[in-house]
């Protein structure tokens, strides 16, 4: 049994793991625009934001340290066994190829969601007010 | 059962795989007797013979249903066309009377809503159906009938609601439908878009069911993720979007539909309901939808261009890259369709931001394929004259969606004709072209080796080329000028005449084209009996194809170790021709295919599939039925249809699904040992499950997300004083509904353990908790009155929700326990009771929620 759960675990965990940096994209996006939809229905009067910069630029903050982490991850998965320093092909179909893609996507992935955190929170610099 | 092999602790004690993997290569070219190489081909053709005569309709096989689908869907979308060329020779003069006003909104609603719904998003699913198995070496989808039901959903779906259009009651509020123009709106024709296309999304998620199962555990052995074909990547992904974008507009469309029938005032501002609600359900799945169009269609560039390339695709991380990126970010983007409606600047900037960040990973794709082609030997050929089409067609759409995801641009452009030019260059080079590419590509493989006219795919192309950019390139200028769409005539002196009547000679020039397609297509083709098996000289695994054709899918499932393995592995062919791979033969005369693990596609099991059916049809025809008659408000024969229907679905697993094998294990080939039956995570009846609770979940979390909504939209929900749920009673539902997911659970748990009597003591239990914490939950709301605001139709709408769960959930308690009775479901054998158990977490978690926000949180926000 034990090691059934392991191939569930092994199996759809490491595919998702992927897709973590874009997971951390939309939760910044949700609660970047959540918390403008709360904080200008809501929380303020007169339209500004500067509260809601400070929130919100430290969220991308803590974001991008996320993503920064994922793509370090992922670059170490992905040039594990010192592939790319003796110039040698490696094989396709085994364990570490397979370990290495999943490497590189994560990597590549990282820094597509990097790029999209920062574009999000660039309204919230850009515009100083809820109308 | 008394012959169970393995006492006493039956239920823990699974056989596993045993025997060599991976295999070596002595073991691949150890040859195969000729006389047991024809018996097996024969038990094998037996087990797969096509049914004949009538029956030849409860055909479930992936090539039989694919194919119907795809000309089902073909069918459509040319009714769709003619009702385009009707509206453009209204459009070709001003004044004109050709249609009334009245009548045009229906075409132009029906034109939008089939192209989108009837057309290419069931046009996706039927290609996968068609060539995924094939892609992976697969011998049928995981669940074949699952397929062909959701087609026979969609054929009766798709008939009922572009029939609608001959009786003049068709919808005609826009395919977006948005209220209070659809709520208002006198007749049926709303309601038929609503529970017609409702119906239709059900068939969607059936195949996004499949098709993740499918890519996920159904690849032949050491077909590592790394060595998918492309097309599969997408398919994962699409899969993956269409649980997260169609569930929400399913709750719109109950929302709506709960307003239509029983005027609870969801989306009427004089009842504290917001119309804008409707629109973010819309455009949360219509926005996403784009890209579920778009991805599929070009995995099937994807395929042909390392075909024409005759070499592998350049960079494949960066496909994968692209694809997940591009599913990712298309849910940011959905506002963009709403720029005019009067959220804050900053909120728009959100959107703006991530409509131009999903430029990146689309562009990213092209340049992979440009490279491709580079550093290729390009080869002429039809299906890359079409992948070019699409390729310019589609950048140039794209560079107008840059512009519009510019707020202010927008804005000034909205609802005008450069709208209308923008999505057709996204849609006809996001999807029609690439999968003409596909068709013309694919076509020797679905006739087995007959080929579609080189001159006839030429004249079809430039007439649709030059055609499509005739009649819609002048349409950008058309809309700048101010011309609004979806107006059905105006005045002489606007000027748009001249532009409008190239609109409509062009648009009869693409119809022209179309029609020297067909005509290819359906044209019969004996002379060319018996042509190439692989004509393009292809490396994916499809082209090993049986030339003439087979009905067993593959002769046996190969070992693969490279990402074009006609290319890469040379004598795959030859081997699988004398049947030395996986499952060469079928002992019990089954059907049967592997079943892999996720990531390295170890095999795990042999996972028997289900053969034809009259029940498939008949559940489709009662599930129709169920769907169809309250658009007329006929209630009691709705009922009818449902219970028939749902009695059906429940004869159709209790006789098929889940089957207690003929001998636990079963020889799959090269000395490999494979358990014939598995529970829970391994099984794909588990994973199917849990998908599909994964989008029923995304659903519910929009009803929620509705509550939110109105919460920051209107300043006085909930309403002060207003009565809400019964405290009590729903707690108690709480309790009694964690207690029946607790029996549930505890009886999954001991049942393996060979206490029996004590786990159906504790399902009946359960039965009993469900139904007990069902009639709480709807005392609990029994006083309010959903018709006088928001807040109760809100609460009740919940309520509604989750009950019908808990039937289901009832339903399905009631069913493991009669399995367990009647000796079909053992602690061995027990997937029926880990299915049940996986979907009651999920119930027992949207039963906590709702009472948490029935009960609590009016508390608090109040």
């Amino acid at each position: 049994m034990s090691d059934r759960k392991e191939e569930f675990r092994t199996g759809v965990g490491s595919l998702m793991k992927i897709t973590l940096a874009p997971w951390i994209w939309a939760f910044h996006f949700v609660i970047c625009y959540g918390a403008t939809a709360v904080w200008c229905a809501r929380l303020t009067e007169g339209g500004d934001t500067d509260t809601l910069q400070i929130a919100l630029i430290a969220v991308t903050v803590v974001a991008l340290a996320c993503i920064a982490a994922c793509g370090i991850v992922g670059k170490r998965v992905w040039t594990r066994g010192g592939f790319g320093e003796d110039g040698e092909i490696p094989g396709i179909d085994d364990e570490e190829s397979r370990t290495r893609f999943l490497g590189h996507a994560t990597v590549l992935l990282s820094i597509v969601s990097a790029i999209g955190v920062v574009f999000v929170i660039l309204p919230v610099l850009m515009i100083g007010t809820c109308r | 059962m008394s012959n169970d092999p393995f006492p006493p602790f039956t239920g823990t004690h699974r056989p596993r795989p045993e025997g060599p993997f991976p295999p070596t290569e002595e073991m691949l070219s150890e040859p195969v007797n000729p006389e047991e190489q024809a018996a097996r081909e024969a038990r094998l053709r037996e087990a797969w013979k096509e049914p004949t005569g009538i029956a030849y309709w409860t055909a479930v096989n992936n090539d039989k249903v694919g194919a119907w689908y795809s000309l089902t869907a073909l069918f459509f979308m040319l009714c769709a066309g003619v009702l385009a060329l009707l509206m453009r020779i209204q459009l070709a003069v001003p004044g004109n009377d050709f249609l009334d006003a009245d009548r045009y909104n229906q075409f132009f609603t029906m034109h939008g809503s089939a192209m989108m719904f009837l057309f290419a998003v069931p046009m996706f699913e039927a290609i996968s159906i068609l060539v995924l198995p094939a892609f992976l070496g697969a011998r049928d989808m995981p669940f074949p009938r699952l397929s062909a039901y959701g087609y026979w959903c969609f054929l009766i779906g798709g008939i009922f609601v572009l029939g609608s259009v001959l009786f003049d009651v068709a919808p005609r509020g826009g395919w977006f439908m948005y209220p209070p123009l659809t709520t208002r709106d006198q007749g049926i024709g709303s309601d038929i878009w609503l529970l017609g296309l409702s119906f239709i999304e059900v068939a969607s998620i059936a195949a996004a069911v499949e098709l993740i199962v499918g890519v996920l555990k159904c690849r032949p052995p050491g077909m590592r993720v790394n060595l998918m074909p492309l097309y599969a990547w997408y398919v994962l992904v699409v899969g993956g979007m269409i649980l997260f974008a169609f569930p929400p507009l399913i709750a719109g469309d109950f929302l709506f539909e709960m307003e239509r029938s029983f005027d609870w005032p969801f989306f009427d501002p004089t009842r504290g309901g917001d119309p804008m609600l409707w629109q973010h359900l819309f455009w949360i799945f219509g926005h996403p939808e784009v890209y579920i169009i778009f991805l599929p269609s070009i995995a099937i560039a994807a395929m042909v261009i390392p075909t024409v390339a005759q070499r592998p695709i350049v960079g494949y991380s960066w496909i994968v890259l692209s694809a997940v990126g591009v599913g990712f970010l298309s849910f940011g983007l959905w506002v963009h369709h709403m720029f005019t409606t009067g959220l804050p600047n900053i909120s728009l900037g959100f959107f703006s931001a991530a409509s131009e960040a999903v430029v990146i990973p689309t562009g990213i794709q092209i340049f992979v394929f440009a490279a491709t082609l580079m550093v290729g030997k390009v080869q002429k050929s039809l299906p890359m004259l079409w992948i070019a089409g699409a390729l310019a067609i589609f950048v140039l759409g794209g560079l107008t969606g840059v512009m519009l995801a510019i707020a202010p641009f927008n804005w000034a452009v909205h609802d005008t004709y450069f709208i209308v030019a923008h999505l057709h260059y996204t849609l006809f080079g996001g999807m029609i072209f690439p999968v003409m590419a596909g068709v013309y590509y694919f076509y020797p493989f679905f006739r087995k080796g007959k080929m579609m006219s080189v001159t006839l795919g030429r004249w079809a192309f430039w007439l649709i080329f030059i055609g499509f950019n005739a009649a819609f390139l002048p349409m950008h200028y058309t809309g700048l000028m101010g011309m609004p769409r979806r107006v059905f005539t105006y005045g002489a002196g606007m000027d748009w005449g001249w532009l409008n009547m190239l609109s409509t000679v062009a648009s009869f020039v693409i119809a022209a084209g179309f029609a020297v397609f067909v005509w290819d297509l359906i044209r019969p083709k004996r002379d060319m009996e018996g042509r190439q098996r692989n004509p393009w000289n292809a490396g994916t695994l499809e082209w090993s194809h049986d030339v003439p054709e087979e009905n067993w899918g593959v002769r046996c499932i190969p070992f693969i170790t490279s990402r074009y393995p006609l290319w890469q592995q040379p004598k795959l062919i030859e081997r699988m021709d004398s049947g030395r791979f996986y499952l060469p033969d079928t002992e019990f005369g089954h059907r049967e295919t592997l079943v892999t693990s996720v990531l390295d596609a170890r095999p795990l099991h042999i996972q028997r599939v289900t053969g034809p059916a009259w029940i498939t049809i008949l559940a489709a025809a009662f599930t129709g039925g169920a769907f169809i008659f309250p658009t007329f408000h006929w209630y009691p024969p709705a009922i009818v249809c449902g219970a028939f229907a749902i009695v059906c679905v429940l004869y159709w697993l209790w006789t098929t699904t889940a089957q207690i094998p003929d001998a636990p294990t079963g020889d799959v080939g090269l000395g490999l040992r494979l358990p014939r039956y598995a529970a829970g995570p391994d099984a794909p009846g588990w994973w199917a499950v849990w998908i599909t609770m994964l989008g029923d979940a995304t659903a519910f979390a929009s009803l929620v997300f509705g509550f939110f909504f109105y919460w920051t939209a209107s300043t006085d929900f909930p309403p002060a004083g207003a009565p809400g749920a019964d405290g009590a009673l729903t707690a108690a539902t709480a309790v009694l509904l964690a207690l029946s997911w607790g029996a549930t659970r505890v009886a999954r748990g001991i049942h393996r353990h060979d206490r029996i009597r004590a786990a159906q003591g504790l399902m009946a239990a359960a039965v009993l908790l469900t139904a007990l914490g069902g009639t709480t939950l709807v005392l609990a709301v029994i006083d309010l009155q959903p018709t006088t605001h928001v807040y109760p139709a809100l609460v009740c709408a919940l309520v509604v929700w989750l009950a019908a769960h808990l039937f289901l959930g009832g339903v399905g308690q009631a069913y493991c326990l009669a399995r367990s009775l009647a000796g079909r479901m053992t602690p061995l054998y027990d997937a029926d009771l880990c299915n049940v158990t996986l979907m009651w977490h999920f119930i027992a978690l949207q039963a906590l929620v709702t009472c948490a926000v029935i009960g609590l949180l009016p508390g608090w926000m109040a």
